[in-house]
């Protein structure tokens, strides 16, 4: 056998490999499970499965496009660009794989029909956090699908954003939410205000206006590190304007890690270091609400972390950085963006209603009907949530209350939110 | 004893016992107003000494032959899937035998009862039977209705004109399709016409009807005959695919272009032919021998299939010139889009979905089934206003239900399911709808009010919308929106007026605060008053109940049957608004005065699971004895009127949870 048919021998049998395994991979329901895919609201189930289907039908026309080349290369050179167009092939059939497995993955945490009703009312209740801001702005607002998963901080798979296969644009936004914050995941809207900040262009608005406007109050390198967590920060402001205090104690609860880690600079980390993080969100509470519980937190936080077990370089920056959180404070939430339609986020989701005595008058005024009325859970789910959180926040002995309430709510928005 | 005849949970398909409940909903109801009345001595029955057993005996036969009735009618449009267990129900019941189950129809996606000629006709009869048994006059007379009841009349059992329109539509379609170029469309024409006539309803002999056939299928022949042929239908195919046809058809249903091209030419002859026969084809029965009609008829006709063709064709397609002449009252000229079957005939849809900024104000504005606003049914799902919507269009034709259109759309998202979450979110696209949705006029059509009141009863040629909401909440758990209700009970001398505020209203009256809620409850509550007691001159409606003394609750126009003489008619409607205006004044200042008092009880309410609260206001009104008196035949005075409306007294005030009606 010569050199060129022993080559075709061998493309032509990779090539049959590889189109039995895009047979394999051609249906979603390979990846999940048809009653996970049932449990996904009816229009984010849609949208995902037709792009995701167009994701396969780019793989097919591939496959078929070079059992084409191969059929029709009549010499060795012809085989051999046919060999490295197989090559590249490999590579696109594991990125869509992956792509698959990811959303895969996500709709399968979805088999337990009571966890699959919480994780419904997440995807709406994300959905509403971005639709007041987008909205107004004559935004489209992306389909949400909230999973579950391991691990201490939430994340996103921002919808618009290009996919592993490099072809695919992510269709919906996809948020891991933490199993020990199932009940109280204010970071759904923080991982929400990066989609926004995404479509808005906030996070690079905003760090120029923190060169900006920082510029002679501190040293050069200070407001840096600050513009280079402008991503994280924005996400905090968007978390605290829809959830306020409760969204304040939660971030806390997460980053309370060890002495090392509040207190230590880590270069290339989007987040600001722990410890001004947690006092930037106490300085929002008290630039829009005054005094209150989140002192407390504060004074306990310096307390348990004190400045002096910082090394010498992060010291002087938490310092500096502490005497600019007013000015990041107003920054944060009182600037006008052109992202916003020359507005302050403030403008569009005004914080008020998160007030602590708001919140405690509208819980006195609504009782046990906050929790069983299918119309709170349908009208108010963000403002339910920032409640569920503050009262964890103030009262964490009636937590177990507080998460029965939670569930009832959710569950309910949960069973209404149309499913496949 | 009528549990008997009750379709046992689990035998059968969910969306089968969904249908069958709302029949078996209805036959308990009627059965315990007839044990009421039997138990008071008020029912002709009980006049003749029938123990309650008895008369439940009797009530029983009535049932058999309504549930044979229903069996048979909806073995035909069951899917074929629920169709077997369907007959084994109808076995079960012992209504069904072997010979019946064997002669399903074709297969239909269709759960619900459908808004069809027939499904009416069962309902009305059954009523009038119940009615006719309940008031006979003696054993004889109540035999005779049972008897009557019984039978079925052969005709009935046969006649599917549905059946027969879409056969003979399919028939339109290939044979038209297959005509080619120069070849005559009239006989195939005239095959088409006939089914279509019997489903509107014109009153018109049968050699009248034979005449008028013929004519039209000649002169319509001509009109489409530049469309018969290849070449025809592949240029008029290609204009509809431009114009959208892709868009709102999946893949598999789309069909070659001569069966693409003749359905809408079919399309097109339907709603000529409908749009004639509203002109009125009674004066043309004796056509043959009056030229002058002839002429008329055909100016009629070639008006009407150019506004069809206006609807079922791009409009590059259309005389220019002729648009242009008739741009002042036609509907949606110069539209490149068009009205195409859905998918093969079972409604039709709008080949454009409309981007529409809707407001609140806008919304609140637009009233959708049961005079519903619409802001109150998007806002039970969580939308928030403003928003930019899709919104796409839908028309009735001959066998559309709304449930059909909701599973059949398969590719709209919040759609695809024949269940009521779906289909409920189907709304009229009156003109005042089109208006506040910012719509085309003409895309809009005003229709019968019998068509707007509920979701199952729907017209031939209605238009509706369906807004497409992405994430958004399905079929609320309290649907029911506010409303007063209002019983003027003869027999106890009492008014009983039910303000009853949804879910969402009163948990929003609550949230306001005791400071203003109470203000914000009379606010609200004023204007469904104002709504249901302008209604009140009318006599019973949906939201006002007559109960008399001797005959139990009346409905509309029943009442007015009762009533001898227009002299005595204007003197109750009279009498009736004057209660209105008394009772106007009364509740608005009685609302406000307890809900101040104990806003406390009602926000209690709101905390109940139930859905709503009702305000139950009781006004013991001797005054109404007027009113039972001009019942009876006995003219009141202007002065005792009067006296009568200002006798209202303060009433006494309940609050309950949920939704109340006595």
């Amino acid at each position: 056998m010569n050199e060129e048919a022993a080559l075709r021998t061998q493309l032509s049998r990779q090539l049959a490999h590889w189109r039995a395994a895009v047979v394999t991979i051609d249906d979603v329901d390979n990846f999940a499970a048809p009653e996970a895919w049932a449990r996904v609201e009816r229009y984010l189930n849609l949208a995902l499965r037709k792009q995701l289907a167009g994701t396969m039908a780019r793989l097919r026309l591939e496959v078929n496009g070079l059992g084409a080349q191969l059929a029709s290369a009549l010499s060795l050179e012809q085989l051999q660009l046919v060999r490295q167009r197989l090559l590249a092939f490999r590579q696109k059939y594991v990125a869509v794989e992956t792509t698959l497995d990811f959303y895969g993955d996500a709709v399968n945490t979805r088999t337990n029909p009571k966890l699959a009703s919480i994780l419904r009312s997440l995807d709406l209740i994300a959905f509403r956090s971005m639709e007041t801001v987008l909205r107004p702005l004559g935004k489209e607002v992306p389909p949400v699908l909230t999973y579950i998963d391991k691990g201490l901080g939430a994340s996103i798979l921002k919808a618009g954003v290009r996919l592993w296969d490099g072809g695919t644009i992510s269709p919906v936004a996809a948020i891991k939410i933490t199993r020990h914050n199932l009940y109280r995941p204010t970071s759904l809207i923080h991982e929400t205000g990066h989609q926004v900040a995404h479509i808005l262009g906030w996070t690079e608005e905003f760090a120029a206006a923190l060169g900006h406007e920082l510029a002679g109050h501190a040293p050069a390198e200070v407001i840096e590190a600050w513009m280079e967590t402008a991503s994280e920060v924005v996400a905090d402001i968007y978390a605290f304007v829809h959830c306020g205090y409760g969204a304040v104690a939660a971030l806390h609860d997460v980053v309370a890690a060890d002495q090392g880690t509040v207190l230590r600079y880590l270069p290339g980390d989007p987040h600001p270091i722990p410890y001004i993080r947690v006092l930037l969100n106490v300085e929002y509470c008290r630039r829009m609400f005054g005094a209150g519980p989140w002192d407390a937190l504060a004074s306990a936080w310096q307390r348990v972390h004190p400045l002096a077990n910082a090394s010498a370089a992060t010291r002087r920056f938490l310092e500096l950085s502490v005497a600019l959180l007013p000015r990041l404070a107003e920054l944060s939430l009182i600037r006008r963006m052109r992202a916003f339609g020359g507005r302050a986020i403030v403008d569009l989701v005004d914080p008020a209603p998160m007030r602590p005595d708001a919140l405690a008058q509208w819980s006195q005024q609504l009782g046990t009907a906050l929790h069983t009325s299918p119309h709170w859970a349908i009208t108010e789910p963000v403002r339910l949530l920032a409640l569920s959180a503050y009262q964890m926040a103030i009262t964490p002995e009636r937590a177990t209350e507080i998460a029965q309430n939670y569930e009832a709510w959710t569950q309910r928005l949960g069973s209404m939110v149309q499913a496949a | 004893m009528f549990e008997t005849f009750a379709p046992q949970p689990g035998t059968v398909g969910p969306q089968f016992e969904e249908f069958f409940g709302k029949i078996w909903r209805k036959v308990k109801s009627i059965a315990r107003t007839a044990v009421d009345l039997a138990k008071k001595g008020l029912g002709a029955l009980a006049k003749l000494g029938l123990p309650i057993g008895l008369l439940l005996k009797k009530l029983s036969r009535l049932v058999r032959p309504l549930l044979n009735r229903v069996v048979r009618f909806a073995l035909n449009r069951l899917p074929a899937s629920l169709r077997p267990l369907a007959t084994i129900l109808g076995r079960r019941l012992g209504i069904l035998n072997e010979s019946i189950s064997g002669e399903a129809g074709e297969t239909r996606g269709e759960e619900e009862a459908p808004t069809t000629p027939e499904a009416e006709t069962i309902a009305r009869e059954f009523d009038a039977s119940i009615a006719s048994l309940l008031y006979a006059r003696d054993e004889t007379q109540s035999e005779a209705v049972l008897n009557e009841a019984a039978q079925e009349t052969p005709a009935e059992a046969e006649a599917n004109p549905l059946g027969e329109l879409d056969a003979a539509r399919e028939r339109f379609v290939t044979q038209f399709s297959q005509l080619q170029n120069g070849e005559n469309a009239e006989p195939v024409v005239q095959q088409f016409i006939p089914a279509i006539l019997p489903l509107l309803r014109i009153g018109i002999t049968v050699v009248g009807r034979q005449r008028i056939v013929n004519f039209l299928a000649g002169y319509l022949a001509k009109l489409i005959q530049s469309f018969v042929g290849p070449s025809a239908a592949t240029m008029l195919s290609r204009a509809l695919v431009d114009a959208g046809l892709r868009l709102i058809t999946l893949e598999a249903e789309m069909e070659p272009p001569p069966r693409m091209a003749a359905r809408a030419v079919a399309a097109a002859l339907e709603d000529a032919v409908r749009r004639v026969a509203n002109f009125g084809f009674e004066q043309f029965e004796n056509l043959e021998q009056n030229l002058e009609d002839q002429r008329l008829l055909e100016t009629v006709a070639s008006e009407a299939f150019f506004e069809a063709s206006i609807s079922h064709f791009p409009s590059q397609l259309l005389d220019v010139q002729r648009l242009e002449d008739r741009e002042m009252y036609l509907e949606s000229p110069g539209q490149q889009e068009f009205w195409a079957y859905r998918p093969r005939p079972r409604y039709k849809k709008y080949t454009k979905v409309f981007q529409v900024a809707l407001t609140r104000q806008s919304a609140a504005q637009i009233r959708s089934f049961g005079d519903q606003p619409l802001d109150a049914f998007l806002r039970a799902r969580g939308v928030r206003l403003p928003a930019t919507v899709k919104v796409h269009l839908y028309e009735a034709i001959p066998g559309t239900t709304l449930s059909r259109i909701a599973l059949l759309e398969k590719r709209v998202p919040g759609l695809g399911s024949g269940g009521e979450e779906a289909w409920s979110k189907i709304h009229p696209l009156t003109v005042a709808a089109a208006q506040g949705l910012q719509l085309p006029a003409g895309l809009s059509r005003d229709t019968s009010e019998q068509y707007l009141e509920s979701r199952n009863r729907i017209g031939i040629g209605q238009r509706f919308y369906y807004i497409e909401i992405a994430q958004s909440v399905g079929r609320g758990e309290c649907v029911r929106h506010s409303q007063v209700n209002v019983t003027i009970d003869l027999r106890a001398s009492q008014v009983r007026t039910g303000v009853f505020f949804s879910e969402a209203d009163a948990q929003r009256i609550v949230a306001t605060g005791p400071a203003v809620g109470a203000m914000a409850a009379a606010r609200l509550a004023q204007g469904l008053l104002g709504a249901t007691l302008h209604s009140i001159g009318t006599g019973p409606s949906r939201h006002v109940r007559l109960i008399r003394e001797a005959t139990g609750e009346l409905e509309g126009e029943e009442f007015w049957q009762r009533i001898a003489g227009e002299a005595a008619k204007q003197a109750i409607r009279w009498l009736l608004e004057e209660l209105a205006k008394a009772l106007m004044r009364v509740l608005k200042a009685a609302l406000i005065r307890h809900l101040n008092a104990r806003f406390a009880e009602f926000s209690t309410a709101t905390r109940h699971p139930a859905c709503g609260v009702t305000m139950t206001f009781l006004f013991n009104h001797p005054g109404l004895r007027v009113l039972h008196a001009a019942l009876a035949g006995r003219m009141p005075n202007m002065g005792d009127v009067r006296a009568a409306a200002r006798a209202l007294q303060f009433p006494s005030i309940q609050i309950a949870p949920g939704f109340v009606w006595r």
